[in-house]
Order: structure tokens, then sequence, then C-alpha cells
């Protein structure tokens, strides 16, 4: 996965979600006076995150995997501390089952939120308009917020996704459970092992869209794509989707829940923390009792694109959801491509992106 | 690790960044009655001769990815597509190949709502007359040819045909294929 950029300023003008029979307008300014410091919540929240997930289904402290994720994790949140601390509208808005969120997210509540007042006003006023010129098709439920803003602009809420929280999850050390309870364990099976490197090139990481693992031998096994320690013992696994991360398994406790930017949260209807997991481009729902995978929320690119910086490889055709294409047609002035929840407004001569545009769903 | 491309995203300079065509908005128009109500989940499950990949939606979970607010476009390989190829199709089809069917899948479904048309236009229009996009299974595919025969090729250079009409829903994009974009064969275990 090609990501681009630590850290992408989205400007995100948060409004409130506009509703096609004219609720927009309440809606929207609901969601500027409720700013809170959502993304506070990422900085130093694995602790918390993790201690919350793993009391309630006894993860900690498996064979050393978790705590080791966990810091893996802060690591990753402490680059760019510029990114984290800007207000950010409508937290509030997603009601039951974020108490948890509340807590985590003290501290910068007062920065910049006048500007989002403001400006959650202005996209509340657009949200309805956009709400009335729907086409008459029955598509009430898709809220239309959207804006932009020039990054530098004074009083602008420049919200920053803390993109590199996304991160790939990579091989965990060991073996998968099966195999790790084999006699010997850990051992290769070698009749499976044969037949599956024979088939489809599945013992290439990149059939598996995992290139960025690290070189060596690998095998699928059971839903696992496994990596053989030099001494040919296995050394590393991945779980896979429609393999062990299928609907009905127990999502593996070495996979600490994390949570995700809080705009994906709500652009892909994730709800609280409990009730999705994350790995590999791949965002699943969990039964929040259970932990057990109920389904698919969203399959991602990992492409994150910083304002100011090229676009990448791989947009090469107009690709705006139908909804937002009245509002963000290719120009003279402005290309527009989506990727992962934004439109993007990219320079036509020079390719630099120029906005990232969120798209609130209700 | 990933490849991660930070400052120095050298390669976009070569990147095409094609408009959609001047005339969009009059085909969006005149196409907005071919786009259903319905999402992208709902329309490839009624769809006919879709079955096999609408069955693997359903068995992984990949349903709910098709039905809410974030758009994709799916290139989906007809079932005659998957009966191509033979025994390595019927065995792609068994829930023990589940996994590698998805990843398959992957590959075939890419960020978006892209029309043919939309695609077309980009390809009359890049110098070299073929486009790429990315694909969620971490690859890209290019798509060439003329506006009523397009030709999309994957990285490993399997290819298909657009074959027959896109499913236009109201968050993404069907469109059938008439092969997979995959080669896979059943090679002699080794």
């Amino acid at each position: 996965m090609r990501r681009i950029a630590a850290a992408v300023a989205a400007i995100a003008l948060i409004a409130g979600a506009a509703h096609a029979q004219g609720q927009g307008q309440g809606r929207g300014g609901g969601g500027g006076k409720s700013a809170d410091a959502g993304q506070q919540e990422r900085g130093g929240g694995s602790d918390k995150r993790g201690g919350q997930g793993n009391a309630q289904r006894g993860n900690r402290g498996q064979g050393g995997d978790g705590p080791s994720m966990a810091q893996s994790m802060r690591g990753s949140e402490q680059r760019g501390p510029d990114t984290r601390g800007q207000g950010n509208a409508m937290r509030e808005e997603r009601g039951g089952g974020n108490a948890q969120r509340e807590e985590r997210g003290g501290g910068n509540a007062d920065r910049g939120n006048r500007g989002n007042e403001r400006q959650a006003e202005r996209a509340a006023e657009r949200g309805v308009e956009r709400a009335n010129d729907n086409r008459g098709r029955a598509n009430n439920d898709r809220a239309v917020v959207v804006d932009r803003r020039d990054r530098d602009r004074d009083g602008d809420i420049v919200r920053i996704r803390d993109f590199d929280s996304i991160r790939p999850r990579g091989l965990i050390d060991g073996c998968p459970p099966g195999l790790a309870k084999k006699n010997p364990p850990c051992v290769p099976p070698g009749l499976a092992r044969n037949n599956e490197r024979s088939r489809f090139g599945w013992d290439r990481p990149d059939f598996w869209g995992l290139s960025g693992l690290n070189a060596g031998r690998y095998f699928y096994d059971d839903g696992y794509l496994v990596r053989l320690a030099p001494d040919g013992r296995i050394g590393g696994y991945v779980p896979l989707l429609g393999g062990a991360l299928s609907i009905g398994n127990a999502w593996p406790n070495y996979y600490e829940p994390f949570a995700m930017p809080s705009y994906y949260e709500r652009y892909y209807g994730l709800g609280p923390l409990d009730s999705y997991r994350y790995a590999d481009d791949v965002i699943y729902r969990v039964d929040p009792r259970t932990a057990a995978i109920t389904s698919v929320a969203a399959l991602l690119t990992g492409d994150q694109f910083a304002i100011g910086q090229p676009m990448s490889l791989g947009y090469d055709v107009y690709n705006v959801p139908y909804d937002y294409r009245d509002r963000y047609l290719d120009s003279p002035d402005a290309y527009y491509r989506y990727a992962d929840g934004y439109i993007y407004q990219v320079d036509p001569e020079t390719r630099l992106v120029a906005a990232a545009i969120e798209l609130l769903a209700s | 690790m990933t490849m991660r491309i930070t400052a120095a995203v050298a390669a976009a300079a070569g990147a095409l960044m094609l408009p959609a065509c001047s005339d969009d908005s009059a085909d969006e128009n005149a196409s907005t009655a071919d786009v259903s109500d319905e999402t992208l989940a709902s329309v490839v499950e009624d769809a006919d001769g879709l079955s096999t990949v609408s069955g693997v939606l359903g068995e992984a979970g990949l349903e709910q990815v098709f039905d809410g607010a974030a758009a994709y476009t799916l290139f989906a390989p007809q079932d005659t597509a998957f009966d191509a190829l033979g025994e390595a199709g019927d065995d792609l089809r068994t829930a023990e190949q589940r996994a590698a069917m998805v990843a398959i899948l992957r590959d075939h479904i890419v960020p978006g709502y892209l029309t043919p048309d939309d695609i077309a236009n980009a390809i009359e229009q890049a110098d070299d007359g073929t486009v790429e996009m990315r694909t969620m299974g971490d690859h890209t595919l290019k798509f060439s040819g003329e506006r009523d025969a397009i030709t999309v090729t994957a990285e490993d250079g399997a290819s298909a045909r657009f074959a027959g009409d896109a499913l236009r829903a109201s968050n993404g994009v069907a469109i059938p294929l008439d092969g997979v974009l995959r080669k896979v064969s059943v090679a002699p275990a080794g």
C-alpha cells in the first residue's frame, strides 16, 4: 500500500449533516457547537483504548504481542505532534456509546472552535441548498455536507488527519494458533505447504496485497499467510481477510483495537470503538460483546494525500461519487479525485493536491 | 513495512491526471435515469450472471462495504469468466479458498464512482491511450481501448473486457467483465 505523507491536512469543514427534508440547518448548527477535541483521543490514547478493549476481552498480555503493538502505535502517533488537538465538530452528534471518547477528548477544545462554528453554519446553509437540488432522488438519508478552505487562512479550522495512525499491521511473531497447538509446534505442514505454494502464487505476499512485508519465504495455510524463519520453522504470520478474519471468527487478540480517525468512524458508520477493528486496509465490524467479526465495514486503499504534495499514480479517471458530481466536476482550474472518503482537489497543471474535502455521512 | 512515498513523489510528475470530459455534465443528466436508488450491494445481488461474485461478497461479509455511504466501483467477472478458468475456477469457488477469492476480488474494486464513460473519456485524452486506477488490493488496473470495447489489464497481465451494461447504483458502479483479472491456474504440486 502506498501512503503519501504522514500527515495530511484535510480541511474539514465540518458541518452538520443535512438531510434533504430540511433538517440540514438545525443539525449543521448543532454540529458546529459541539466542537470538541476529538483528535486528542489519538494522542496517547492507545493505552486507554487498549486497556478498555482488553479488559473486556481479557486480551492483555498475550505473549507480549499486545504491549509491543501498543507501543508501536504510540510511536506512530507521536510523529507529527502538530497533527493533534485540532477542533473537531460533531463528536457529540454520534450519540450513544461514546462516553469513553468524551473522557479522552479533553484538552484542546478551545482551539479553533470559533471558526468551526462559523463554518458549520455556512456549510449547513450549503447543505440545505444542496439537499434542495437533490434531483428528487430518494436518498434523503445521505448527508451532503462538504466544504474546503485554503489551509492557511486564519480562523479556519484545519483538521489534520493523523493518517499515520492507520498503519499496516505487519507480521505477528510466532505461528498461527492452529499450528502452535501441533506437536511439534510451529513446524510447517509439509504437504499443505507444497500444495499451496504451487497454487496461484499464494506464497507471495503481493498476491494478498501485502507487498510491504519483508522479503522471505512465505506460504498460505488455513487462512493465514505464514513466513518461514531461516531455521525452517514458522517465524511470523498474517491473518487474511476471508481466511482467519472471516465472519463469525473471533477477532485475534494480538490485534488490539485501535481508533480510526474520527472522520473515518463517521464516514464509514463504524460506531463506537468496541464495535470495529482494523487490519491491513480493511475495517471490520465486530460484536462488541464477543469481538466476533460480523461483517466488513470498509475497504481502504490506504492512499493518503497531503495538501501541497502530488497525487500519486493510479487516479487517472474521474471517480467522484455520484451525489457529489454536480459540485465537484473537473474544470480547467481543478480536477477532483476520490479516495478513502475524501474528494481531493488537484491542480491540473502541477498535479498538487489543493484541498481534501470531507464527505460527511449522516 | 509498506512502501511509503513521502515528499518525493517523483513518479507523480509523469502521472496522468485526466479531466472528466467537458460534455460530462450532459452525459450525467442524460443518464440520471439509469442510476438506481439501490445500493451497489443490492444491484449486484440482483444482477444476472454475477452470482459468483455476489455469493463471495455475501459469504465474506463484504456486502456491507457496498451498502454504505462510501463509493466503490466493482469490476465484476461474470459467472462465465470463472467457468472459463476450469479447475482453478472451481477451486476458487470453494469455501476453503475463500481467502484467495477475496484477495482476487479486492483487485477488482477501485475507489469511487467510475462509469464506463468516465473511463472512456480518460482513455481518449491520455497520450498513450492507457489510464490507471488503484485497486483496494494494493495494485493497479490499466484501461485501454475504444469507447465500446474497453479492456482492463491487471499487473500480472491478466485482462478482460467490459461485458454488458454497467450497473449504476446510488453508491457505486458494477461493470461486468468477461474475464478474471488474475492469472490463475492449478499448477502441479511441487
